[in-house]
């Protein structure tokens, strides 16, 4: 029932900006949070920026 | 000024967005709520810690407030209060107590640590900023990156997931705005600090400045609804 309620409901769309500019923002997110996990396992692991 | 003005404003603003967050939790509870006022506490303790040591010089003691609510637990706490937002109780609670102890223990080796605060100026360091290699003792700034990938991978995975919940729903544009500048803004300090190593003045600084006003202005707007929002498919195209 629950099902078939929310199938009536039409589809919702953002601003026409917002459509556009949040997926981008998400995708730049999923590659920084990507890029910090290999920085921060990086430095864990050893000083690979600047071996000593 | 990198050495003092610029931690000092972050400083202030941690304590400002902790206020806005803690009077939320006394309006409206929510445990999240309460351990997101507490990062931003510690937020504002290393903030205020670095201004401590650019406009006066080194004190052990700021030192260490600064390594252990600023290096090692914010972010893990910040993320913690996503953890009680989006998981089920039973799992908040258990991963709480695991953080709590975790934090005990990490307030335990930086209290009892060996400092030598020349070492912040060699190497890879800019000289400008707090360093952890002031750290001599061992067993000490390795706690660091456990508690900051489980800090990363919760605040920014998880207000990352939120705003995509609401975005492929379509709905509470404010809420997946907000969330997608508190995902920024989680990531701003940790690239600050990477930046610092590589020898960039005032990275870290200028990136824990920019971190802390996302995340504030995010706050605002998570919790601020838009006058537009969404429209059915059909308005939006006439």
């Amino acid at each position: 029932m629950e099902e078939n309620k929310r199938s009536k409901e039409p589809p919702r769309k953002y601003p026409v900006m917002y459509e556009r500019l949040i997926p981008l923002a998400l995708g730049l997110i999923v590659i920084l949070l990507l890029a910090l996990l290999v920085i921060i396992f990086g430095v864990a692991l050893g000083s690979w920026v600047h071996p000593t | 000024m990198f050495g003092s003005i610029i931690p000092l404003l972050s400083g202030i603003t941690s304590f400002v967005f902790a206020f806005f967050v803690l009077k939320r939790y006394l309006e409206r509870k929510g445990t999240y709520l309460l351990i997101w006022g507490i990062g931003s506490i510690f937020y504002g303790i290393g903030g205020l810690s670095e201004a401590y040591n650019g406009a006066i010089g080194w004190n052990p003691l700021v030192f260490r407030l600064w390594y252990l609510f600023g290096a090692i637990l914010v972010a893990a706490w910040l993320g913690q209060g996503t953890i009680f937002l989006l998981a089920k109780r039973k799992w908040a609670n258990t991963l709480m107590v695991i953080l709590i102890l975790a934090s005990l223990y990490g307030a335990y080796k930086v209290f009892t640590a060996q400092l030598d605060p020349s070492l912040m100026t060699s190497g890879t360091q800019t000289g400008t900023e707090l360093s952890g290699r002031a750290i001599t003792s061992s067993g000490v700034r390795i706690l660091t990156p456990f508690f900051n990938i489980y800090g990363t991978l919760t605040l920014v995975g998880g207000a990352a997931y939120s705003a995509f919940i609401f975005w492929r729903k379509r709905i509470l544009l404010h809420r997946t705005i907000g969330n997608i500048l508190i995902a920024v803004g989680a990531t701003l300090p940790a690239f600050g600090g990477f930046f610092s190593r590589l020898q960039i003045p005032g990275a870290l600084y200028i990136a824990e400045l920019l971190g802390i006003l996302f995340l504030f202005a995010g706050f605002i707007r998570a919790t601020t609804p838009m006058r537009s929002e969404s429209v059915p498919v059909a308005a939006a195209t006439d």
